[in-house]
């Protein structure tokens, strides 16, 4: 079971992850068209650049756009919540070592405390998106089973793996659970909402060079698309 | 019942088809006739083939549902925040339904979808600048107003305007003669007490542009003409014309620039 979890399926995540991800862009690409979004993206490049620069700068720091500061602790929460989810696993020494074992090639981490800081914070966070989807009215309307899910399947390696790295219960056990959660959250990502991972940016850039080009960005210069 | 006979697929095209749904008091019949109008799932499908891309897509697939976008929208802020009202929310119960189903709607959901689509949005695109991800409500509901507009489903009024547009290429019934003999007499009937009132028409290298809404010729006849007699008026009195509403045009002196745009200000309420 091991060998299979850490040989085949983490090729097979991985690969699905990757290339699902490569086809979500090439698709995306492709189905932008300058006629029906009425964005002149090839015509305009300097100032559709320069709006998408700065869409995806503003909103990638708190507080930097007007949504983010009117929601301080929400945000605050989306922030901990994505640097902690990155940083944690990239960054974790157990990682480094099967790297090292696997590979060769050492990755630099975080000491342990500090590991297990980011974990907790992606748990606490993920705790509080649950109490503010069902505590806000506006929020728990638009809320669905799918939501829940898709949380979980991202927290999943984060509880397996704190568990399994303190030994509580059976090690083996959270061990697979979490090697499988792992799996299954790499695959989930091209073909659900955690695509963002990727879509994120995309959507941004476009907005961005929408809001640059067409909507008020290139107001002083002659003719506005 | 595939078609009405004033609701229907087919946009206003003729005068008489216009005078017909205009006649038909507040689109009684035309709403009656909505309510058993069928919905051409295959051609909605074919729509979203042509024209559902990844902008579209995208959005409606990566919404996290978050909320973010409530506080842009003033539909939401002016109902005591509905949640019903959240941007999000009307886009995925409409839309994003459509989309889900391939179409495949009945009646019913199309008629809440019209309703949804033209009062619960004027695709101000607020939500856009409040959504992490800038997806952007009100395209998506343009768009979804063009989908019902193909199927029929279309407020009584917004078929009569679209059809003005059409046939007169304004929203009501002023011809460019119309609008040009209206012109004409003005200046003939008002002659006598303006002497050298002109209202120019094609006129060349000039320096404003004067447009109406349609509807001033059209309804407004007696006092529309003050407003081209406010052009003349600085150059024959030295002083700028005032209108405060009731019909009396009060001149006052312009002073500096920005003391007359400070002094015009509270009295500019035509």
């Amino acid at each position: 079971m091991y060998e299979f979890l850490t040989g085949p399926m983490v090729w097979v995540a991985f690969g699905v992850f990757g290339i699902g991800l490569t086809v979500r862009t090439v698709l995306y690409l492709r189905g932008l068209d300058w006629k029906l979004d009425r964005v002149t993206y090839s015509r305009n490049i300097p100032f559709g650049i320069k709006g998408a620069a700065r869409s995806v700068f503003f909103w990638l720091i708190p507080l930097g756009t007007r949504s983010w500061r009117n929601n301080p602790l929400f945000t605050f929460a989306v922030f901990a919540f994505h640097l902690a989810l990155i940083m944690g696993p990239v960054f974790l020494e157990a990682h480094s070592i099967l790297l090292m074992e696997r590979w060769g090639v050492g990755f630099w981490s975080l000491p342990a405390m500090v590991s297990d800081v980011l974990t907790l914070m992606v748990m606490i966070t993920s705790l509080f998106f649950i109490l503010r989807r069902f505590g806000m009215a506006e929020v728990r309307l638009v809320t669905s089973f799918y939501d829940i899910l898709v949380l979980g399947i991202a927290v999943a390696p984060f509880i397996t793996g704190f568990m399994a790295h303190h030994h509580a219960g059976s090690y083996k056990f959270w061990l697979y659970a979490h090697i499988l959660s792992g799996e299954v959250m790499l695959m989930a990502i091209p073909f659900t909402k955690l695509s963002h991972f990727l879509l994120f940016f995309l959507a941004r850039i476009q907005i961005g060079m929408d809001f640059g080009i067409k909507r008020g960005g290139m107001k002083s210069k002659g003719m506005v698309w | 019942m595939p078609q009405g006979k004033l609701c229907n697929k087919k946009p206003i095209t003729t005068e008489d088809e216009l005078h017909e749904l205009l006649a038909d008091k507040s689109g009684k019949r035309y709403y009656e006739e909505m309510q058993s109008l069928d919905v051409d799932a295959s051609e909605i499908e074919a729509l979203f083939r042509k024209s559902f891309k990844s902008r579209l897509k995208s959005w409606l697939e990566i919404c996290t549902h978050c909320a973010l976008c409530a506080e842009s929208c003033f539909f939401y802020l002016a109902n005591h925040k509905d949640p019903k009202q959240v941007p999000s929310y009307k886009i995925q119960s409409t839309l994003g339904e459509l989309v889900r189903r391939k179409g495949r709607v009945d009646n019913t959901f199309m008629r809440m979808t019209m309703d949804t689509a033209w009062s619960k949005c004027t695709c101000c695109n607020r939500c856009a600048l409040y959504c992490p991800f800038g997806i952007d409500m009100g395209v998506m509901f343009s768009y979804l107003r063009g989908i019902c507009f193909s199927q029929g489903f279309v407020p009584w009024e917004l078929k009569i305007g679209s059809g003005m547009h059409r046939i007169y290429r304004a929203q009501m019934d002023i011809t460019t003669e119309d609008w040009v003999d209206t012109c004409q007499w003005m200046v003939e009937e008002n002659e006598e007490e303006w002497p050298g009132l002109e209202i120019p028409v094609d006129k060349e290298n000039a320096d404003i542009i004067y447009t109406v809404n349609a509807r001033d010729p059209s309804t407004t006849r007696k006092i529309w003409p003050m407003q081209p007699f406010c052009f003349m008026w600085p150059e024959k009195t030295g002083r700028f014309p005032v209108w405060d509403g009731k019909k009396q045009v009060w001149p006052c002196s312009p002073g500096t620039g920005k003391e007359a745009g400070c002094r015009l200000k509270p009295f500019t309420k035509v």
